[in-house]
């Protein structure tokens, strides 16, 4: 009996051990800001916050939300596109919850109070307020950034990213952008997204691996340590051997897709490829205003491929969200 | 001709005073074949032409070759006297042609010699320095390409050596300062040739792109002048045990990565790419490699993946990938970004290029002919120069009468351009197209004076001009003292340069320079090409040689022998097991390898062989004409080749048996037959074999004219052991036929059956054979 106990303690003891190791999760998601608002990405209009921020982690050069912030919010959380939720599915917040993870809520322009309790997860919406962009914009950065610092220790995770496009257009090296609000392009869905995890990896890298916003839930179930329920489908890919700085492409994704209603794209590196046909090579054509020349002959092969990967998903899929707004 | 006749004239007189038993015993035993009806072996003595016939006679009785068995024999006494009567006349028609006939055969240099004397004359690095390319080939005469009968003289050949003595002007005459050193540098992508790749700070060389890395700005500005340079390179092997399998890939994973180094022209082609090193990479762990060579002006290097996958790239983006990730689509053009990274990959981080160093400066090779040139050079230094390199480049004393036309050209051409070095170069090219320099030093007849013997003995055993110590000696006459000679072979032997005696004499005398005429298959045969035995068969041939010549024993085990040289592939091809490495060492053998010797080299086995089967004909004739001496006469004009005609016929033996059914043919192939079906057991790359196909064993049994009855590869070991003077005369005649450049007359024979007499007491030594020749009195004379 005696010895039974004991053990039992033992084991209670590495439970909370391993418990304790878990890394905190911060997800920062502002609505409605696309890469031509954040001076990191090439913007002329400076957000100092986020830039000292990429440069303690990873900024990814590629990531696509959806293209609304409803359906962008699904994809992070229920870790499928759209199009692909059927039925009711636990979502990301409720897993990390079961686990023993602490929920803390963060107030605008209040205190923010982090509990002696680990790990936890701060789930903040940072929306772009009415009024001046540019001042708004401004406003976010320094809250940001002000989030950034007070959960900036060792064993944190804190993503930041935006739901889409900016609805006023900016400029990203120098070059006007159109508004990328709800458009069905790249500049709808072509969102900042930058990792700090000083627990995984050293700061300062740019990526040019591709990612969307169904790949932080495999991400942070990995993290946590958490199986996967076996009726529970995912989409995404876990982006840890990215943020590790693997080079083997077998580990990381090949394409990326964005959706709306009764629209889906599909992108790999340099192609884009939408459900309506258009076809557009970003490197040249970032603004996809012009055909791919006749004499490019990758390009077949490579619209050959994304519509291979847009063959996957059903056509006309029913596209609904699951999850209130937080 | 005039030789031939006055021999003739000779011959009969002689023979016309003495008494004269040979026509009686021509009309006995040998006039039956050899007359007016028939005229076998396309011989005929009822008239006789010349004393090599009767020379040829000699040498059948003495074998006891004829008359054939099945013939009336003549009896011992008759025999004895018609050889002594044909041995004295023809020592005596010997010395006295001897006495009034010179035999020197003017004799230029052949593409080699010409190549190493340019070499030796200016100190050059020739690795990449070729300026004869576009010589043509040299002729051989009695299998040997430095006979002078065969290296005539062509317009085109003389073109060909202004061209060359230009080439060569240009690159000697170097004044001016040191030139500048270069230094080219290039980090990851700078570095030209890679993958299209994800991290800038890497050059990849992946499992679709292989190209060769190299430097952009060198490859457009090219190595500026001749030196020594350092060539410095970080890399890493990445991933080298990945997802994919060896076979999709065609690539070993288990053997670590190598990086080679090649140094190459564009604009000299393809056949200007060279391999100078190689390097074992680490995995996944950089490694910072420096390599220290010699380049040639206009040449440039690249890195290249020695052993990384292979076959095309399309094949495995189009086959490979596929099968591999869900992602990819069948053409080959799936995003770079999608399989970079994926499989096994040679990764560069930097590479580097600085030079040109040099020891000393001004170079040597132009240093000894223009020291300390003064501040505004003159004539006067003109000639000086000019006279010291005539000196050394025609390899003989020189007069001032003798030169001066071509010192009052170079003068001429400083007047006209008022240009020092132009018309240093031109003058250069003047001596070097002089037949001083194309031709060897031998005029008139009689003892070779010591420059004659000088040159003589060193494009014997260098083929390349003396050097200054064999020159010291020959201005000072001491080199025509017996001793001295001696002491010089001996230096001049365990000189590096003596390789080229090594392979200009092995390669010839036994027929290697047919390896890779009749390439055997590659597909039927992949380990002679992944394992490059050709070259491995020759070194083995050359090394077993050069053993011996170092002095390491007796000249009877190229006949058998219970050790020979292989490197790893070399043993495994011959079932030797228990050796590795590449390089090459000496290995001891037991008679159940069935090596010993040269019969069971494979270079021979393969050269006498084409590259589907065996050729027991060519085998035999090869050893008649390289091992016994004995060459049979080619094929009579009239005789068709026996087609290969198959029906009913089951192995090569059967099929040769139709030579018996035919006389004419039987005459020679009864004596080469048997030798080369005794070899069958040797297959057509040298492999060892005991049965052509399951149910088809190999009959290896032979009888030869003789009588001698054998079985197999040993028995003619055994055939030849039992006659090693006839062996020795073999490679005496050979070798001496090398020696002189000129094909032996029959009054060579004493000197010949001299030498052999006096190796064949010196336990057959082959390091003697040299020393004897060289002391001969037919090396040492015009």
């Amino acid at each position: 009996m005696k010895r039974l106990l004991l053990l039992g303690c033992s084991l209670l003891a590495t439970i909370a051990n391993a418990a304790d190791q878990r890394p905190n999760v911060v997800l920062i998601i502002a609505h409605d800001l696309g890469r031509d608002w954040v001076s990191c990405y090439e913007s002329d209009h400076q957000t100092p916050n986020l830039d000292r921020l990429a440069n303690e982690g990873v900024r990814y050069e590629t990531a696509w939300s959806m293209l609304d912030a409803r359906l962008s919010h699904d994809a992070l959380l229920l870790g499928r596109y759209p199009s692909r939720l059927k039925e009711r599915q636990p979502s990301l917040i409720d897993l990390l919850v079961k686990a023993g993870y602490t929920r803390i809520n963060y107030e605008i322009d209040g205190e923010l109070k982090l509990t002696g309790k680990s790990p936890y997860l701060l789930l903040c919406a940072l929306p772009v307020g009415i009024g001046n962009y540019a001042g708004q914009v401004k406003k976010l950065d320094e809250r940001a950034g002000k989030l950034a610092r007070a959960t900036a220790d060792e064993n944190t995770f804190l993503l930041f990213t935006s739901t889409g496009g900016s609805p006023v257009p900016g400029k990203l090296n120098g070059d006007e952008q159109p508004v990328g609000k709800r458009a069905k392009a790249d500049c709808g869905a072509h969102v900042p997204f930058i990792i700090r995890a000083p627990f995984l990896f050293k700061g300062g890298r740019v990526s040019r691996d591709l990612t969307d916003f169904t790949d932080l839930f495999p991400t942070l179930l990995e993290l946590a340590n958490i199986e996967k329920p076996n009726h529970l489908k995912l989409d995404g890919h876990t982006l840890l051997p990215s943020l590790r700085g693997s080079d083997d492409p077998f580990e990381k994704r090949n394409w990326v897709v964005s959706e709306s209603s009764g629209f889906r794209m599909a992108r790999d590196w340099h192609h884009i490829l939408d459900t309506n046909g258009r076809f557009h090579d970003l490197d040249k054509d970032p603004l996809q205003q012009h055909q791919v020349s006749v004499q490019d002959k990758q390009a077949p092969h490579r619209r050959q491929r994304l519509q291979m990967i847009l063959d996957r998903f059903e056509t006309n899929a029913e596209v609904r969200s699951e999850t209130p707004t937080p | 001709m005039i030789l031939r006749l006055f021999m003739t004239v000779a011959l009969f007189s002689t023979a016309s005073a003495a008494e004269k038993p040979l026509a009686p015993f021509l009309r006995a035993y040998c006039l039956k074949c050899h007359g007016e009806q028939k005229q076998k072996g396309d011989r005929r003595f009822d008239h006789i032409a010349g004393p090599e016939t009767y020379q040829e006679i000699l040498d059948v009785l003495n074998l006891a070759e004829m008359p054939p068995e099945d013939e009336k024999q003549p009896s011992t006494k008759q025999l004895k006297q018609v050889v002594a009567w044909l041995t004295s006349t023809l020592r005596k028609a010997r010395e006295a042609a001897r006495e009034n006939v010179g035999k020197v055969v003017l004799r230029r240099l052949n593409r080699s010699e010409y190549l190493n004397t340019t070499r030796d004359l200016f100190e050059f690095k020739m690795i990449d320095f070729d300026p004869t390319t576009t010589f043509p080939p040299d002729d051989s005469v009695d299998g040997f390409n430095n006979n002078g009968e065969g290296l005539v003289t062509s317009d085109h050949l003389l073109r060909n050596y202004l061209a060359a003595a230009r080439k060569i002007a240009d690159k000697a005459i170097r004044p001016g300062p040191r030139p500048e050193r270069i230094h080219y540098r290039a980090e990851g992508q700078e570095i030209s040739g890679h993958s299209r790749g994800l991290r800038p700070e890497i050059a990849r060389m992946t499992i679709k792109d292989r190209q060769p890395l190299g430097l952009r700005t060198l490859d457009k500005r090219k190595i500026p002048a001749d030196g020594e340079y350092l060539i410095r390179f970080k890399a890493l092997a990445y991933n080298r045990k990945s997802r994919y399998k060896d076979e999709d890939l065609r690539y070993n994973s288990d053997e670590p990565m190598r990086l080679s180094i090649s140094i190459d022209s564009r604009e000299l082609g393809a056949t200007a790419h060279r391999i100078i090193g190689e390097y074992e990479i680490p995995d996944e762990k950089i490694i910072e490699i420096e390599h220290r060579t010699w380049l040639d002006r206009g040449f440039t290097f690249h890195l290249h993946w020695a052993n990384g996958p292979n076959g095309s790239f399309k094949r495995i983006m189009r086959k490979v990938l596929p099968k591999y990730t869900k992602d990819a689509i069948y053409p080959l053009r799936n995003p770079p970004e999608m399989y970079i990274g994926s499989g096994p990959e040679l990764h560069v981080y930097s590479l580097e290029i600085e030079g040109p160093f040099y020891d000393q400066w001004p170079l040597p090779g132009f240093a000894r002919y223009f020291p300390n040139p003064p501040r505004r050079p003159d004539a006067a230094y003109l000639d000086a120069s000019l006279t010291r390199l005539a000196q050394r480049a025609f390899r003989r004393p020189v007069t001032n009468a003798g030169l001066e036309p071509y010192l009052k050209l170079a003068r001429q051409h400083l007047t006209d351009t008022k240009d020092f070095w132009k018309a240093a170069n031109y003058g250069v090219r003047s001596l070097l197209v002089s037949p001083s320099f194309l031709y060897n030093p031998e005029s008139g007849t009689g003892s070779c004076n010591p420059h004659e013997l000088a040159s003589r003995l060193s494009y014997f055993l260098w083929s390349s001009m003396p050097d200054d110590e064999l020159r010291t000696h020959a201005d000072d006459g001491s080199l025509l003292r017996p001793p001295e000679l001696q002491r010089q072979v001996t230096r001049m032997l365990g000189d590096p340069k003596a390789k080229s005696f090594v392979s200009n004499f092995t390669d010839q005398w036994l027929g290697l320079r047919k390896l890779g005429e009749m390439p055997p298959d590659p597909e039927k045969n992949p380990s002679y090409y992944a394992d490059n035995l050709e070259s491995a068969m020759k070194e083995e041939t050359r090394r077993f040689f050069a053993h011996l010549l170092a002095g390491n024993g007796s000249l009877l085990d190229f006949i058998d022998s219970d050790y020979t040289f292989a490197n790893d592939a070399l043993a495994r091809h011959y079932g030797i097991r228990g050796i590795d490495g590449t390089n090459f060492r000496k290995i001891s053998l037991q008679p159940s390898q069935h090596r010993g010797g040269l019969l069971g080299h494979g270079s021979i086995l393969t050269a006498t062989s084409n590259g589907v089967e065996t050729q027991p004909v060519l085998r035999g004739v090869w050893i008649l004409e390289n091992l016994l001496g004995t060459p049979p006469n080619p094929p009579p004009p009239d005789v068709d080749p026996i087609e290969p005609d198959t029906r009913g016929v089951s192995t090569i033996r059967e099929l040769m048996e139709k030579h018996r059914n035919n006389p004419t043919c039987f005459e020679c192939h009864r004596k080469m037959d048997p030798l080369g079906l005794a070899m069958e057991n040797y297959d057509h790359i040298g492999a060892w074999r005991d049965r052509y196909t399951k149910k088809l064993r190999i009959n290896a049994k032979g009888e030869m004219p003789d009588g001698t009855v054998f079985d197999g590869v040993e028995g003619i070991r055994n055939y030849l052991k039992a006659r090693p003077d006839q062996f020795t005369h073999c490679l005496t005649e050979k070798m001496l036929t090398y020696a002189l450049g000129r094909r032996l007359a029959f009054t060579d024979r004493d000197d010949l059956a001299q030498i052999v007499e006096t190796v064949a007491r010196q336990n057959y030594n082959l390091r003697e054979l040299v020393q004897q020749i060289v002391a001969s009195e037919v090396f040492r004379s015009k």
